[in-house]
């Protein structure tokens, strides 16, 4: 019964360290994306910047033959040189061929954007034959309104209705999308398109999108970087080297990204989890702590050298325990003077007692009985006393058990051979029942004591039996602990289970206990047996068997070897 | 007998002084560690007791002291500390016997005795003679390879407490040997259960050996313990 509450006790932590490590995990994989994704933009801008490096001097030279032949030949060799640079082949990588992207998400965009280009298809120049340049031009308009700002102007420009269509150039028609859309779509809106200015860059060139009259971008990759040149009849002839401007989105390696990000936080999240546990383990062990200095109390943690960056943690712990070892030699000072301050009054009380019954003689035999109780009541108080002492000093930590190999099984049938004539006397039965030799290191002054705390109130309650047994740590429970248990059962009226939870407190007891009281028992039994059985790591709880006869079981969790 | 006692606490030192007076030993008393440590190095005394804290020279200091120069005079400590690692501490340091306070003057002056007649005892080993293989006292024997008493040619059979009890009993034939003597000598238990086991065994043990005599060996000593004697 009480074993199955342990069980149900320790999967809530378990439970409880899942959700932390997942939320670890989680917490990891954002911080790791995000910085991932922070790298990869930095690096993607670097290599856009190539890309950009070596389109703009092209652009550049391309605009230069434009002017060059406006110059020498006017409208008809501008014509023909503007005709040559768009049959031209691509001599700059476009961003589809640099290897940037090549990942699956890429491929599903292109298949989306050849979805896309057939209810929309791209307006004839671009991609067709996949040429150099764009050359376009647009109607002449007014001087005073190229007068303002550069941008701006081009912008109206492009945004004119007014371009068409002339011999080997490209007019596009242009719609101010801005102003009314409507009213500008006609049976050919398919065909018109409109450009505008995202940015300029910083080699001067100019990103120009097109998009359809629906206000669609029709592809991503008709974006384009180029220069203008203002002609003297105020026309504007835009040199566009379609395709060069990467993709962000297309161009970073997502998936691998994200593996990354996942490997990263999977890793850090295991050696957080690592480092953590190599800390408990630490703590809970006794391997890695050990004893140093003067009065043996002082514990230190020492964790293996592959743990060195928990050190400054570690010192913190040691720090801790350090101070720990200090209050604890304090509490035991303490007690210890408190011990002799309180000792000596009552060894003069005795004292005297024992003066007064030794000068009294035999002959007045009410008054001796009344000495003989009165001493007996002192020594109890005494008992309890030092019960009380070794209490606060086991509770405190003041005590640290000197811890030797025992053949427990042998110090329990020594306790029941030493007890077994008072229980004759009793009219009780006394036995020890145990399966096999079972050694195992512990503190035996300590273990003992407990034993023969519980073995008087046993034998104080039993109606007519009292066992003791000692076996193995029960492994059908499940437990995989290895260990003793030491249970001592009397067929007594026991205690209400509800008051079960109490019976270890200090100067608990139940109530029939108080009704025969006789003053001097402090009921601090039970709480010493719980103090040394925690004090080997263990514990004491209180059961009851199929018989009903009730019992203190002390679960001493220690390696064993049996015989 | 003589005693030295070194106790700073005067109601101690002068009960002490007085119960040993009366029960027929001389005794020296210091009250403090360095009057303590001057007496025990230039006197001969037959037993010490020392108490563990005193001013000047604490208790522990004085014996290893005392034990370094080679006196080997028995020692019992005194003290208010009485748990078991005190105990252990106090006997690393030469103590022969440990007392916590507050104690009975009966059982200070049975382990004092008890401390003398070891002593004795072991100069008597010394001078030659060979491990006893039986205990006598009176009429009554005690086998100690059958593990069997003998009273009045007759054997009676002994359950293993029994035996180790009375062992201890005959041992210390003579003199008193009080519960916690019992306790500790026989099973080395240091804690006083409250349960009556010693009398308990005791009296068990009387209905063997005694029941069926005239004359009972096995005395109670009022406020002290038991003793075994013709």
């Amino acid at each position: 019964m009480r074993w199955q509450g342990r069980h149900a006790k320790q999967l809530w932590p378990r439970l409880s360290r899942l959700w932390w490590n997942c939320r670890d995990f989680l917490f990891h994989f954002v911080v790791f994306s995000l910085a991932l994704l922070v790298i990869g933009v930095l690096v993607f801008a670097y290599l856009a910047q190539d890309v950009f490096r070596d389109v703009a001097p092209r652009i550049d030279s391309a605009t230069a033959r434009v002017l060059t032949a406006y110059r020498h030949g006017g409208e008809s060799a501008l014509y023909a040189t503007a005709e040559q640079l768009m049959q031209q082949p691509r001599q700059f990588p476009a961003n589809r061929e640099d290897g940037i992207a090549h990942t699956g998400d890429e491929r599903r965009r292109v298949w989306r954007h050849q979805q896309h280009a057939r209810d929309f298809p791209p307006p004839p120049f671009v991609d067709a034959d996949n040429p150099g340049f764009v050359v376009v031009r647009s109607a002449g308009h007014s001087r005073e309104e190229h007068d303002a700002d550069d941008f701006d102007s081009l912008f109206a420009l492009l945004n004119s209705s007014e371009a068409k269509d002339r011999d080997n150039f490209l007019y596009v028609p242009l719609v101010d999308y801005r102003s009314n859309q409507e009213a500008n779509r006609s049976e050919d809106s398919r065909w018109v398109y409109e450009f505008f200015i995202e940015w300029g860059d910083a080699y001067g060139l100019f990103r120009l999108c097109l998009r359809d009259v629906d206000g669609r971008h029709f592809c991503k990759r008709t974006n384009a970087l180029g220069r203008t040149i203002l002609l003297p009849d105020n026309s504007i002839v835009a040199v566009l080297a379609p395709d060069t401007i990467p993709d962000l989105w297309n161009g970073l390696p997502l998936l691998p990204l994200l593996l990354l990000a996942l490997f990263g936080a999977w890793l850090t999240t295991r050696s957080n989890a690592q480092a953590l546990a190599t800390i408990s383990l630490g703590l809970a062990s006794r391997q890695t702590i050990t004893s140093q200095g003067g009065g043996g109390q002082q514990y230190r943690l020492v964790i293996p050298h592959a743990h060195q960056r928990l050190q400054s943690v570690v010192e913190q712990i040691n720090h801790v325990l350090t101070d720990m070892g200090e209050a604890n030699r304090r509490t035991r000072e303490q007690s210890d003077r408190i011990a002799h301050d309180l000792r000596t009054p009552l060894n003069s009380l005795i004292h005297t007692l024992e003066a007064m019954r030794d000068d009294m003689g035999t002959s007045n035999h009410a008054h001796l009985a009344a000495l003989e109780g009165a001493l007996a009541r002192v020594h109890g108080l005494r008992r309890g006393f030092d019960g009380i002492l070794r209490l606060t000093r086991m509770q405190g930590g003041g005590m640290r058990p000197s811890v030797t190999e025992v053949d427990l099984t042998g110090l329990v049938a020594e306790l029941v051979e030493v007890y077994a004539s008072a229980a004759e006397q009793a009219d009780l039965q006394l036995e020890c029942v145990s399966q096999a030799r079972l050694v195992g290191a512990v503190d035996a002054s300590l273990v003992q004591l407990a034993i023969s705390n519980l073995l008087d109130n046993a034998l104080r309650y039993a109606r007519s039996s009292v066992s003791v047994h000692v076996l193995p740590l029960d492994t059908a429970t499940g437990q995989v602990r290895c260990g003793v248990t030491i249970t001592v059962w009397d067929d007594g009226e026991g205690i209400d289970p509800a008051l079960w939870d109490e019976v270890f407190a200090p100067f608990w007891r139940a109530d029939t206990a108080r009704a025969i009281t006789d003053g001097v028992h402090l009921g601090i039994g039970l709480s010493l047996v719980s103090s040394v059985a925690r004090l080997h790591g263990g514990e004491a709880y209180p059961l009851q068997d199929s018989e009903s006869r009730f019992g203190i079981r002390i679960v001493l969790p220690i390696s064993t070897e049996a015989y | 007998m003589k005693v030295l006692v070194i106790e700073d606490d005067r109601a101690t030192r002068e009960f002490v002084c007085g119960g040993l007076h009366e029960a027929g030993h001389t005794v020296d008393a210091a009250t403090d560690g360095r009057e303590g440590l001057y007496l025990g190095s230039g006197e001969t005394y037959d037993v010490m007791i020392i108490d563990r804290m005193l001013p000047v020279h604490d208790g522990l200091f004085i014996l290893d002291t005392l034990r370094g120069t080679g006196n080997t005079t028995p020692a019992l400590i005194l003290s208010a500390l009485g748990e078991v690692d005190h105990r252990v501490e106090g006997l690393r340091h030469g103590a022969d016997d440990y007392l916590a306070k507050p104690f009975s003057f009966k059982e200070l002056l049975a382990r004092i005795e008890a401390l003398h007649r070891r002593q004795l005892g072991q100069v008597a080993m010394e001078s030659g003679d060979e491990a006893a293989i039986e205990l006598t006292c009176g009429e009554l024997k005690l086998d100690l390879l059958k593990r069997v008493a003998i009273r009045e040619e007759e054997e009676i059979a002994l359950l293993p407490q029994e035996y180790k009890v009375l062992r201890f009993l005959m041992e210390h034939a003579g003199q008193v040997v009080t519960r916690t003597m019992i306790l500790e000598g026989v099973w080395g238990y240091h804690f006083d259960p409250q349960t009556n086991v010693i009398d308990a065994q005791i009296s068990r043990l009387r209905k063997k050996i005694d029941a069926q005599f005239q004359t009972p060996m096995i005395r109670t000593v009022r406020g002290g313990g038991y003793m075994i004697a013709e």
